[in-house]
């Protein structure tokens, strides 16, 4: 099968008409949808599923409600008509597939899935199909069962890993869908079908028994091994209903947790936010102290411009007398020492008498030198004046308030604008959690554990059960195959209708179990093979398949890997995909949605170099996060067909807008 | 690839394994029917197989006579 052109209508985000071309070319065979969360990339995948199967899956693969499906803006303008047109070739014959929801005539605002009319039309080489046909004609193009192998979305590959836990039962329904992928389905339903007209041939040889002396004692033993039968297939029936009540109830609470688990993560969020908020009042309380601190001695801050230069000057002023002071006591000292050689005129040295002329010349220079020191005469009191008015102004001393005010002011405004900032976050925060109650979350998980609890013990009762009704079925056989050998039932035709169905039955049992050895080896040798090019990891040898179809990594001494990392685990998934499709199906396209997400860039590369070979068509419905549109399509640029982009009118509606 | 995974092949492979000695044309026929509708919702296989094991019964019946 290949896909051809895609046409949307009304579907979840994307209003009125939207047409979308699959690339037809063998090699360029990649077409990429690049868009962000929650503009539709899971929509486009369940606008596939829908018009081929009538099913949109949400979480837990649970059916999306057809009111759900309508796209709300044209359900608000009145229209609430939806469809999807799907064309596609399948063994070199042209369909066309129509799938259209309607809003029945009565109904003025759907309510629910029954407020709807459904149709369906098919065209095969321009033939119109009708009725029941066109539900088999899909089938044989691409049964409902396999297209969980080729339309899935890479954010629920960590399910797989279920297949690997022994007895869980989410990798138990994994296996269920496993199994009718791989065509064991015709091996079943014959199977189911021989068990149950094999029970119907038993009553009648039992009922012609009756009739028979040798073999009366054996059928009244069959008729009571029928009837605990029927009562023990009652029983099952009934812990069957109950089992899938309580895992319902399950699914409903762990998705009002997953809702509540936002709002915890909200209001943790509130409390950081709070604790900020705190921390930076705090801090303003604590600056506004300091501020009024600062603004007390701010006065001094201003007077100390001013008065600095007075100071400086009185201190060179106060130097200045210190200096003719010095100057003056020198003086007088010269003059002192002169003053004494004109009174006694002997010279000290050679005590001869100083001559009339040298003594002129010195008491000319006494003259000169009382001159120069009246000059350098300092009033004392002065120092002192100028040294109190020193230290008076010198008490004026500036810490820079001025400038550390400014500071704590724009620090001030910053702190407001974002106190400001978290008011407004806590407030829509408040609003966003407002009418949760947290204890109700509480309890909501006390009750999935006790409900876990009850389902784990109901399957036990039913496994119990199931034992007990294999015993009793294989006592029928063992009467049956007695009444057969008696000689009124020999060559009988109700003996002989049991020994066909008997082995007809035992032929296909057996076969199930062969054939899923078979096919389970296939599936172990093409995921291996995948595996192999997709790890970045070459030491390790391949992966090895259990009888879940979980597949463990093998290393190069041949053990089996007991830690694997998120990574690891997505690109195991991915491989079990490939063998699954590949053992499935011989064609057809596969779409991932978000299929990269937990994987490192080298190991993207791989998987990006590795998906244009696991189908003829690939879809990747993908977010830039995964696929970096500058960096990571270099890895196939040569197998890109076509590419597109999901655009955002409004948060209810988007747009698929071609980009190549 | 080393794994045979042909249905009926290992059908009819068992039917002499197993000893049961069926005729292989019956088992091809309710083979058949189911690998025809095996995907089918609404199939009515159990009419198509009941048709043919009585076609069978009703022969083996008439041998048993003659």
């Amino acid at each position: 099968m290949k896909l051809q052109e895609l046409t949307i209508y009304n579907f979840m985000p994307y209003k009125g008409e939207q047409k979308i071309e699959f690339p037809q070319h063998e090699t360029q065979n990649v077409m990429l949808l690049f868009g962000d969360n929650m503009r539709g990339k899971t929509s486009f995948l369940n606008s596939i599923r829908w018009g081929f199967y009538g099913l949109a899956l949400g979480r837990h693969s649970r059916k999306i409600p057809r009111t759900n499906l309508v796209n709300s803006i044209a359900a608000s303008e009145g229209d609430w008509s939806m469809s999807i047109i799907l064309k596609f070739t399948h063994e070199n014959r042209q369909y066309e597939l129509r799938r259209q929801l309607d809003k029945k005539n009565h109904v003025s605002i759907p309510k629910n899935d029954g407020d709807f009319d459904e149709s369906i039309g098919l065209k095969i080489d321009n033939q119109v199909i009708t009725g029941d046909l066109i539900v088999n004609e899909i089938n044989q193009v691409s049964p409902e069962e396999v297209s969980r192998f080729f339309l899935f979305d890479g954010e629920l590959l960590q399910e797989y890993e279920n297949l690997l836990l022994e007895g869980d039962a989410q990798g138990e329904k994994i296996k269920e869908h496993i199994e009718q992928t791989l065509g064991v389905p015709a091996l079943v339903n014959g199977r189911n079908e021989f068990t149950s007209l094999l029970k119907d041939a038993r009553r009648i040889q039992t009922r012609d028994a009756k009739n028979s002396s040798e073999a009366k004692m054996h059928a009244e033993r069959q008729r009571i091994n029928e009837t605990q039968q029927l009562t023990l297939e009652k029983d099952i029936d009934d812990l069957e209903i109950l089992q899938r009540d309580v895992q319902k109830q399950i699914d409903d609470i762990e998705d009002q947790l997953k809702n509540t688990e936002a709002v915890q993560k909200k209001k943790h969020a509130l409390d950081v936010l709070k604790g900020k908020r705190e921390t930076i009042e705090d801090q303003l309380a604590y600056d506004a102290d300091e501020q009024r601190e600062l603004f007390r001695d701010s006065w001094k801050d201003v007077l100390f411009k001013s008065v600095e230069p007075i100071v400086s000057n009185l201190k060179t002023k106060r130097d200045s007398l210190f200096n003719a002071t010095k100057t003056k006591a020198v003086l007088d000292s010269q003059i002192t020492a002169l003053q004494k050689s004109l009174d006694t005129p002997i010279c000290p040295t050679c005590t001869q008498t100083i001559p009339q002329l040298e003594m002129n010349g010195i008491e000319q220079k006494i003259i000169g030198l009382k001159a120069e020191a009246e000059l350098s005469n300092v009033n004392l009191d002065d120092i002192t004046t100028i040294n109190s008015q020193i230290d008076k102004l010198s008490k004026i001393k500036s810490s820079n308030e001025g400038s550390r005010i400014c500071e704590l002011v724009s620090k001030q405004m910053k702190s407001n604008v974002n106190i400001i900032k978290i008011e407004t976050e806590l407030d829509d925060i408040e609003e966003e959690i407002k009418g949760y109650d947290t204890d109700a979350i509480m309890r909501q998980r006390e009750k999935k554990d006790r409900l876990s609890n009850q389902l784990f013990k109901l399957e036990n009762d039913i496994k119990e059960t199931k034992v007990s009704l294999n015993k009793l079925s294989d006592e029928q056989a063992h009467i049956s195959a007695l009444i057969s050998k008696t000689s009124g039932s020999e060559g009988k035709s109700s003996t002989i209708r049991v020994n066909l169905y008997q082995d007809l039955e035992s032929i296909f049992k057996t076969g199930i179990d062969e054939l899923r050895d078979a096919l389970k080896g296939q599936v172990a040798d093409y995921a291996s093979s995948a595996f192999n090019e997709l790890t970045t990891e070459k030491t390790y040898t391949g992966l090895e398949i259990n009888k879940n179809y979980g597949l463990s990594i093998i290393d190069q001494t041949g053990s089996v890997l007991k830690e694997r990392s998120a990574g690891a685990e997505q690109v195991v998934a991915l491989s079990l995909i490939d063998g699954l499709n590949k053992t499935a199906r011989k064609t057809g396209p596969i779409v991932m949605d978000t299929p990269l997400g937990r994987l490192d860039p080298k190991h993207r590369s791989n998987v990006l170099k590795y998906l244009p070979k696991m189908a003829d068509q690939v879809v990747l419905l993908v977010h830039e996060g995964e696929i970096d549109p500058s960096r990571d399509l270099s890895n196939f640029a040569e197998r890109i067909g076509a590419r597109y982009q999901i655009e955002r009118i409004s948060a209810t509606e988007s747009q698929i807008v071609r980009s190549n | 690839m080393t794994h045979k995974s042909d249905p009926l092949e290992v059908l009819l492979r068992l039917n002499s394994e197993l000893g049961k000695n069926l005729d292989e044309s019956l088992i091809k026929e309710c083979y058949q029917v189911q690998k025809e509708h095996q995907y089918d919702k609404g199939r009515d296989t159990v009419t198509k197989i009941k048709a043919i094991v009585e076609e069978r019964v009703v022969e083996q019946q008439g041998s048993n006579l003659i």
